[in-house]
This record gives structure tokens, C-alpha cells and sequence, in this order.
């Protein structure tokens, strides 16, 4: 079985020669391990689809990340925004200070977004070199994140209770961004997207609230995700066990979980439908030995089991984490009679 | 004119609901009845934050819940203090706080905040993305007891350690405890940079700067 294969088959459920890895998300983490600046990154896509290809050398992932500037429309927005040297972008001025600037809100021209430009040509090259063998997918963050972005989170958290309406009016302006960006990717030929909502974290808002202001736009953005032909793919922080059944109303191909849910019981309550991906603590592979990672990994795959499972980490592979531990999170499938004989 | 029971218990309700109108009002009717500023503050709305508090860490209330709380209670906090007599202030402490260089999520710290103003400890807030030099200057002069350091990012969790460094070479070290905090930061973190202890929430922060408060003393 190729790569691809491997993931392909999990997504239908089946269960593969050996689970499948994908990271999800090691694009900053690359190119922090490849020292080339995060900005440099955003405008040099030779140079950005290069430092993920020297990655792959190393790290054997069934499944990558091909496009990582997931805030990408923040900045086609018009924040100001940080880039660091490494990791992700951070927003330090918002556009939305007030009720009104909502109204103004216009969805940008995408092809007219310089960076967007340079990131979509990042994610063809590395398409066009390993999507043959690999599967490949972009990152994107969802409505509720956005629009938190564009807000400032906690004045967008106090919206919520207060200025409810606004909330959602942003958050569906958001979802018409964010559609323009699955347009862009659709005529790309990329083969799916993965969906972030860090902001609707279950560590920050409650079921209910996830409920009324995150999922509403998440069933939105996958239904025509897979109306244009392209895998759905979901990523929610937090202990996000009490949303998980909720999860099955937007029904995406792949949900994945934070290391705070506990995989058997994802397993259970969504594993019959969609497939999950997860979750070695990422502050395992930031901090622990290679052995203790290959025992956390192991253990992934032994509560999850072998069908219709990924293994991966349970959010970014944070940004300096070792190289041989991500090694270790890799191989530990394939150790498989070792392991868990 | 309403009794200082009935002020102070609706002070309280006012802070959990999250009720900043009626807060105000109340915090008005407060000044009206002769009700001491600074009971008002302590028995009523603070204790309306100590549940907000209690019902956070029980996941009754997230994120949002705590904020218009928090709000609430700040809107009876200007209509009160004007009249507090200022020698009932007095602070058990005093903590320098801050999201460390390169790092600008606040909100976490933001809670922390709250709660230890809300526990009676005096908290000089650097902000967020805040030079080491700050911590330390701040530290030379609020002689504070306490810094609490907050990292939200892997990429910006090794400035912590660096602030635990300057404070050694700048002979400061001993005269204050270290609190971190923030996703990325564990326990094993905590000893290997060398800081005294790991909140893993807002209310460890508290009960942590209260105990090394009263070694200190």
C-alpha cells in the first residue's frame, strides 16, 4: 500500500496494512527545523514547499500538510499582524473594534492577496511532487476562529453573551471568507481541507455555546466542502468529549482530537462514521524521550485500534520538538509486532 | 433604604449572573445606604467572584460567563472605590504579572488577574509581549513577592526561563517566588527552568501566591 492508499483506506473506514500518520499539522514545525523564517515563508514558495520536502526525508508521514499559513485570511483582512521567525502569525490589531466595522467588512480578493498567492503556490509544488504517493491537505481555520481573530477573543467571547447577534453577523461574514478560500482551493485541485476552530475550544466556550456559534458555520463550510469534491477534515482543542456527538450533524470525513479526549471513547461515540486522527500529547513530543513517545504513540493506536484510525498529534507538532521524536510518533506503527505482541 | 444584607447578597448575585446594570445599581444603592466601600467590594461582589470562580473550575461556567462577570463586577468596583477609606486596602501582597516576550495571548492572564485582585493581593499587570528587562525592572521596584510568568506558545515558553535567569543575575531571585502558566507549560517544566511553582489554572495561581506570600513572611 502507498501512503496514500493507507490514508485513503482509513478514511473509508477499512483498516489499512498498518495505521496511517499524519501529523497534522508540521508546517511551522518544519520550517523551524529547516531555519527559514516563518515571513521568508510566506512569499518564497520554493523555498516554503522545500523545507516540507526535506522533512518528509526524515519523518515517513502517509499524510501532509501542504499549505500551514492557516490565519492567512486574517491578514487578507486587514489586521496587523506579528509574523514571528517561528511559529504561527499572531493578530495585534483587529478590524472589528465596534458593532458598526462589521457592516464595512468586504470579502477580499483572494488572488489579489499576496501571501494567500504564495502559500496556494507552496501547496501546489509540494501537490505536484509527493501527491501522488502521499495524501495532502491544506489548513484553514473556521468561522468562530476567525471572526474571533478579527474581534479580538475576548471582546468576541463577551459578544457572545451580550452582543449575540453581532456575533453571529461576523461569524457569517467569516463563513463567506472562508467559502471564497474553499473556491480558491477547489480550483486548485486540492484534495482536502482541514478545518480548525481553536477558538472553539472546549476549554474556552461551553457545548451550548459551541452549539449555537461554532457548529451552525462548521456543517455550513463542510457540506459545501464536499460539495466541491474535497475531503472535510475537522480539528477542535480541548476536551471536546461532550461536543463529539454533535460532531456527527456536520459529519465530516475525520475528526481530530485534542490528547485531553480519550480515543476509545471517540472511537465510540463517532468512530462508527467518521474517522479520527490522533492524539500524542504534543508536549510529549516537545519534551519527553523518544522512547517515551513511541510508548505514548503506541498507546494511541492501541485505544483507538487499527480501523478507520490516523495516528497524529493531538494539535501543531510544536515548533522545536526534536526531530527523532516525531520519528519515533511515525514508527510506531509500523513496530507493530513489536509493540504490541 | 435597602439593608446592607440585601446590598451585599445582591452585589454577589449581580457579579455571577453577570448583571453589570443592575451591579451598578446596586453598587449605587450601596453608596446611598452608607454601606463601607470596601465591605461592599469584599463581602459582595468579591465573594460573587469566588463562585464565578468555583462554577469556572467545575466547567458550570467557560471563558465568556467569566468575562461579563468580570465586567460586572469592575462596574460596581468605580462606583465603590471613590469611597473607599484607604487604609481598609490593605494588600497581603503584590504580584508582577505578564505574558512573556514574543506572546500575546492575554486572556488566561487576564483571568488570573481577576482572581488574585480578587483575593486581595495588589497585581502589577506588564501586559502581554512584555521584554524581560520589564519583569525585572518591575520587580527592583514594586519589591513584590510574586511574578507570575504566562506562555500560550512552545515557540515563546523558553522567555520564561530566561526571566528565572536575569532574576538570578540581577541577585533577585531569592526575594520573590516564580508562578508559571499557560497550555504549553507542565510541572517538569516548572523545575527544569528553575521557577518555584506551576499553575495548570487561574485558581492554582491564587492558592500558589497565597501560601508563598505567607512563607515569605
Amino acid at each position: 500500500m502507498s501512503s496514500k492508499e493507507r490514508v485513503e483506506a482509513a478514511l473509508r473506514l477499512e483498516e489499512p496494512d498498518r495505521v496511517p500518520v499524519m501529523s497534522p499539522f508540521q508546517g511551522f514545525w518544519a520550517l523551524g527545523a529547516g531555519n527559514l523564517p516563518v515571513e521568508e515563508s510566506f512569499r518564497d514558495p520554493v523555498k516554503a514547499a522545500n523545507a516540507q520536502l526535506n522533512i518528509l526525508d526524515a519523518c515517513k508521514f502517509d499524510g501532509i500538510e501542504i499549505l500551514w499559513d492557516w490565519l492567512a485570511p486574517v491578514d487578507a483582512l486587514g489586521c496587523k499582524v506579528k509574523i514571528p521567525e517561528k511559529g504561527n502569525p499572531v493578530t495585534v490589531e483587529r478590524v472589528v473594534k465596534a458593532s458598526e466595522d462589521i457592516d464595512r467588512l468586504k470579502v477580499p480578493d483572494l488572488r489579489g492577496h499576496k501571501r494567500t498567492i504564495s502559500d496556494f503556490e507552496a501547496a501546489r509544488i509540494l501537490k505536484e511532487k509527493i501527491g501522488g504517493s502521499h495524501f495532502t491537505y491544506i489548513t484553514l481555520a473556521l468561522p468562530f476562529t476567525l471572526a474571533g481573530e478579527l474581534r479580538g477573543v475576548q471582546n468576541f467571547m463577551v459578544d457572545l453573551m451580550k452582543r449575540p447577534s453581532d456575533a453571529h453577523k461576523l461569524i457569517k461574514f467569516s463563513t463567506e471568507v472562508l467559502l471564497a478560500y474553499l473556491e480558491f482551493s477547489a480550483d486548485m485541485g486540492f484534495e482536502a481541507i482541514f478545518w480548525c476552530d481553536p477558538t472553539a475550544s472546549a476549554d474556552l466556550i461551553s457545548p451550548k455555546q459551541f452549539r449555537e456559534f461554532s457548529l451552525p458555520y462548521i456543517e455550513q463550510v463542510v457540506k459545501k466542502t464536499k460539495e466541491r469534491g474535497l475531503f472535510a477534515f475537522l480539528h477542535i482543542c480541548g476536551d471536546t468529549t461532550p461536543e463529539l456527538k454533535m460532531i456527527y450533524e456536520a459529519m465530516p470525513h475525520l475528526m481530530s482530537v485534542d490528547m485531553k479526549v480519550d480515543l476509545k471513547v471517540a472511537k465510540e461515540i463517532i468512530g462508527d462514521k467518521i474517522t479520527i486522527l490522533g492524539n500524542v500529547d504534543t508536549t510529549t513530543l516537545f519534551q519527553k524521550s523518544i522512547d517515551e513517545t513511541s510508548k505514548a504513540a503506541v498507546e494511541c493506536v492501541r485505544s483507538a485500534g487499527k480501523r478507520g484510525f490516523i495516528l497524529g498529534a493531538g494539535c501543531d507538532i510544536p515548533v522545536g520538538a526534536p526531530l527523532e521524536n516525531i520519528k519515533a510518533m511515525i514508527e510506531a506503527p509500523s513496530k507493530g509486532g513489536i509493540f504490541y505482541g | 433604604m435597602a439593608s446592607k444584607e440585601e446590598i451585599l447578597a445582591n452585589l454577589c448575585r449581580c457579579v455571577i449572573e453577570g448583571n453589570e446594570e443592575d451591579c451598578r445599581k446596586w453598587a449605587e444603592e450601596a453608596v446611598r445606604s452608607n454601606v463601607d466601600a470596601y465591605e461592599a467590594i469584599t463581602n459582595g461582589c468579591s465573594e460573587g467572584m469566588r463562585t464565578v470562580g468555583e462554577k469556572f473550575e467545575k466547567h458550570e461556567y467557560y471563558v465568556p460567563e467569566v468575562l461579563i462577570s468580570a465586567e460586572a463586577l469592575n462596574a460596581a468596583v468605580e462606583v465603590l472605590k471613590p469611597h473607599m477609606k484607604v487604609e481598609k486596602a490593605a494588600v497581603s501582597g503584590t504580584v508582577v504579572l505578564g505574558v512573556v516576550e514574543g506572546d500575546v495571548h492575554d486572556i488566561g492572564k487576564n483571568l488570573v488577574k481577576l482572581m488574585l485582585e480578587t483575593a486581595g493581593l495588589k497585581v502589577l499587570d506588564l501586559g502581554r509581549d512584555v521584554p524581560i528587562d520589564k519583569f525585572v525592572d518591575s520587580v527592583k521596584e514594586s519589591k513584590a513577592e510574586i511574578v507570575g510568568l504566562s506562555a500560550l506558545m512552545t515557540t515563546t515558553m523558553p522567555n520564561m526561563e530566561t526571566v528565572v535567569k536575569e532574576l538570578e543575575k540581577q541577585k533577585l531571585r531569592d526575594a520573590v517566588k516564580i508562578i508559571i502558566g499557560g497550555a504549553p507549560t507542565t510541572t517538569g517544566y516548572c523545575e527544569k527552568i528553575g521557577a518555584d511553582g506551576w499553575a495548570k489554572d487561574a485558581s492554582t495561581a491564587v492558592t500558589l501566591s497565597q501560601k508563598f506570600i505567607s512563607e515569605l513572611k
